[in-house]
């Protein structure tokens, strides 16, 4: 897509204007505050709805429709409209935004399928590189700068991708971590059941079939469910299950009481003392704490953000991806906090198990006091299991409803002084109300509990086995997902390292010929080093002049959008981007755009009066694309100075007969000209302490330069006894000289008629020959081909050749040695 | 090139890889791809229930 007009009306600081590139490249130049910018808005504007700089960080406040459109309008009266060229479409296409509507695009109908890739791809506002945008890429800390180049590559949501791999890994290893301990659980369960320490295969068999011989039984050889209870009839195990056994129920008191243990309490103090210090360095920190309370509603709103940028709780319109980025960016710095998190939750889990171990002996104790009808002991027991049991919620929730607890309370409630008391007291009723259980009953009682003790622990293994296969699968996903990345993502850098190394030399290749890049990915983090004079390589920022990193952020900054924009936008805009490149690269970046970027269509604004005309010169900016904005006032906008053709604009003069502007603007172009072609030529000018150069001085310096430079070239040309190149010096010779002699003879015209005001003596039929014989001038300065004007090339100091851009002119500086 | 045909890449390239590992089964890469789709790779609860899903 290129831009062929572009009105704005009523946006920021403009009233009214039209520009009229023509799909060429063009230059805004004027000072701070003449309006240049509003233009960039404006295009900005009209691709994505949105204007950046009324939108993101810092920018509270400040809405779109109330400080999009200038300050004296309406959003209905501020409009953009511009005829572009696309890709494929034989006819221009009209686009239109209003302020009064930002998210639509007016466009016909038709034209839909062509606008669509080019709206998407505008969206995102790469099109637009402003030197605010140019640190990004160079000044930025690896993981940043990532970030940046991930979005300029609309790779967002590939980012987003991988937090949900990482997400969903993390979440499965955590629940794969619960499985595994509930196995443990059960496990222990069954310990208590046989009363022991430890229940191995070999050791639970043992202890089954020992039980299975009091009953006549079969041995059985392995642990299962089914098989320990195998051949025991449903009547003798439901009659056996209903009674009372005093010997099953010390052993259930026994593990009990051992869980209330000393050495448990203290372990689970210290536990809870490292809980506390964790969550005291949380509450202590204000920012980690704020960090840290905002991080899973952070962790939710990213997923929750629609897709059009819109904010899902204030539905704030922001530009697409802008939120987004801003919340990712606190997720990021919440990462510390996160950390904590994770460390306070396993002390939690870990204290919560140990309870909830506790309450499960409680629930085996329990059953055996309801049959002997122990309502007394059972209250107790159950109140003490509801306490144990409403203080696992608030650990394991411990952000939320933990309040810090004297230790004491803490090993008090996993072990009330009351209850070994209370347990031994309900032991000796049921022991002296009950009969003494035989060991049959034991033996039938036991194998029972046991086999659902160890369907329990079935159940947890293949629960177990089914959340580990869960992780193993997520995390597989996140090693794939990354491994895929990488390769693709460094295939991407691997070509815009080369074309950025490309693009960089051709701006520097007379002081960084042997020049190198590396722009390689490392997981999140982007990092970027060049060299520096065959010295290492450094980050951009550590040893290169702030001229060389711009330079750099611009050929990253082209590199990139060249690959993303394709053959689908064309317009590239580049606002103030060379403040700090001095002359002689600015040279080289006209080259770079001209050459490197024939295609694309460059609008250039810039409050440097010199790279204006620099671009101008170089043949960058063709004569009738260049800007000038100056005086801006509320009531008017920009005084907008549009620089058309040179002998246009003498041709409109003498059309009306005004001699005296034709002259004056002769004189003007003249100056301006021959300046370009000192700088060109490298030609001497008398010095001059003011510095006020006049339009002879310019004259004459330029035209002896350039003879001057056909003699050498024609010598050099003898010595290398290149007759076609000596034809076509010669041809050039004889051409100059007839025009300069028509020049030199019709030049007084020019100045008397200016400094004198005899215009009066001039008639069109005598000035038409000056304004001719100046015109065939400046053709021979320029390549008829490229247009561009003629110039030396030198490597380093030395010159090495005279000619023009595109080549068609090229005569050799270096002579042939006497050896060769 | 433009942003889905980077980010396509790195998908296809990611399920391709899943094809041969034993893990995934083909229920669960065409859960998968479902999501992807769908556009839906961004949601963690979609992606966990799809990497749930048994023979």
């Amino acid at each position: 897509m290129k831009l062929l007009q572009l009105t704005i009306q009523n946006i920021r600081g403009i009233k009214e204007l039209k520009l009229e590139p023509n799909g060429q490249n063009l230059v805004i130049w004027g000072p701070n505050g003449s309006g240049k910018s509003a233009v960039v808005d404006a295009v900005e504007f009209l691709l994505t709805g949105g204007i950046s700089r009324l939108s993101g960080q810092g920018t509270s406040g400040i809405t779109l429709k109330r400080f999009g459109p200038h300050i004296d309008h309406k959003p209905k009266e501020s409009v953009v409209t511009a005829l572009v060229q696309i890709h494929g479409l034989e006819k221009p296409v009209e686009l239109r935004r209003s302020i009064q509507q930002p998210g639509k695009l007016e466009y016909p109908p038709e034209c839909e399928e062509c606008i669509g890739p080019i709206l998407k791809l505008a969206t995102k506002g790469q099109q637009v590189l402003s030197r605010r945008e140019i640190l990004k890429y160079i000044h930025s800390e690896s993981g940043r700068r990532s970030e940046e180049i991930m979005t300029l590559l609309n790779l967002i949501d590939l980012e987003s991708i991988r937090r949900t791999f990482v997400t969903v890994a993390n979440k499965s290893k955590e629940e794969t971590e619960a499985k595994k301990n509930a196995i443990e659980v059960a496990e222990e369960a069954a310990c208590n059941t046989l009363g022991v320490e430890i229940c191995d295969e070999t050791k639970t068999i043992n202890e089954v079939n020992k039980f299975r011989k009091v009953l006549a039984l079969e041995p059985v050889y392995e642990v299962s469910s089914n098989i320990i209870v195998e051949d025991i009839s449903p009547s003798e195990e439901k009659a056996k299950v209903e009674k009372i056994n005093p010997d099953i129920l010390r052993k259930d008191i026994d593990s009990l009481l051992k869980c209330l243990s000393q050495d448990n309490q203290i372990g689970l103090e210290k536990v809870y003392n490292e809980l506390c210090d964790l969550l005291e360095q949380i509450r202590k920190d204000e920012e980690l704490n704020r960090e840290f309370s905002l991080h899973q509603l952070l962790e939710l709103g990213v997923n929750l953000i629609e897709e059009d940028g819109r904010c899902p709780l204030c539905l704030t319109q922001w530009r697409p991806n802008e939120l987004r980025k801003s919340i990712e960016k606190r997720i990021t710095q919440a990462e510390r906090a996160k950390i904590l998190h994770t460390q306070i939750k396993e002390k939690a889990m870990d204290i919560s198990i140990k309870y909830k171990n506790c309450i499960r002996l409680v629930d085996t104790v329990v059953p055996t006091l309801q049959k002997a009808k122990l309502s007394k002991h059972i209250e107790v027991l159950s109140k003490w299991r509801q306490s144990l049991l409403e203080w696992c919620k608030t650990i394991e929730a411990p952000f939320e409803k933990y309040q810090a607890e004297d230790p004491e309370k803490i090993r008090t409630l996993l072990a009330p002084n009351n209850i070994e008391a209370l347990v031994e007291e309900a032991f000796e009723i049921v022991v002296r109300d009950n009969p003494k259980a035989t060991s049959q009953d034991t033996a039938v009682q036991t194998l029972i509990r046991l086999s659902e003790n160890i369907k329990a622990v079935e159940k947890a293994i293949e629960d177990f086995k089914k959340a580990d296969l869960i992780q193993r699968r997520a995390s597989i996903l996140l090693e794939v997902f990354d491994n895929a990345r990488s390769e693709i993502l460094d295939e991407l850098y691997n070509t815009i390292e080369a074309r950025f190394t490309e693009l960089y030399k051709v701006l520097h290749s007379s002081d960084e010929e042997n020049f190198v890049a590396e722009l390689k990915s490392d997981g999140a983090k982007l990092n970027f080093e060049v060299d520096f004079y065959g010295r290492g390589r450094f980050p951009p920022l550590a040893l290169h002049s702030e001229g060389h990193q711009d330079t750099m952020g611009l050929c990253l900054y082209l590199a990139l959008a060249e690959y993303l924009t394709g053959d689908i936008i064309h317009l590239i805009i580049l606002d103030d981007v060379v403040m700090s490149v001095d002359a002689g690269h600015r040279r080289h970046i006209c080259t770079l755009l001209s050459t490197m970027f024939p295609d694309k269509q460059f609008l250039i604004t810039t409050h440097d009066k010199t790279w204006a005309t620099q671009l101008q010169r170089e043949g960058v900016i063709p004569n009738n694309a260049s800007y000038e904005f100056s005086r801006w006032s509320l009531a008017t906008g920009p005084l907008v100075y549009a620089e058309t053709d040179l002998w246009q604009k003498i041709a409109i003069d003498l059309d009306k007969n005004d001699i005296p502007s034709a002259a004056s603007r002769l004189r003007r172009g003249t100056e301006q000209f021959f300046e370009g072609v000192c700088d060109a030529l490298e030609a001497s000018i008398p010095y001059r302490s003011d510095g006020r150069w006049e339009f002879s001085h310019f004259l004459n310096a330029g035209v002896s330069a350039y003879k001057k430079l056909l003699k050498e070239v024609k010598n050099i040309a003898n010595s290398w006894g290149n007759k076609q190149e000596i034809e076509a010096i010669q041809e050039r010779e004889s051409i100059f000289d007839q025009i300069w002699r028509r020049t030199n003879i019709e030049q007084w015209a020019v100045n008397p008629n200016v400094h004198y005001n005899n215009w009066v003596n001039f008639t069109i039929e005598d000035f038409r020959p000056v304004v001719d014989a100046f015109r065939d001038l400046f053709e021979v300065f320029i390549c008829q081909k490229c247009r561009c004007m003629l110039k030396l090339a030198s490597h380093g100091v030395i010159p090495v050749s005279f000619g023009c851009k595109c080549g068609a002119i090229n005569f050799t500086l270096q002579r042939k040695s006497s050896k060769s | 090139m433009e942003e889905k045909s980077i980010l396509q890449k790195i998908v296809d390239r990611t399920f391709s890889e899943l094809k041969g590992r034993p893990e995934f089964n083909a229920k669960v890469i065409e859960a998968l791809q479902q999501v992807a789709n769908d556009g839906e790779l961004n949601k963690p609860e979609v992606v966990k229930r799809a990497i749930t899903r048994e023979d």
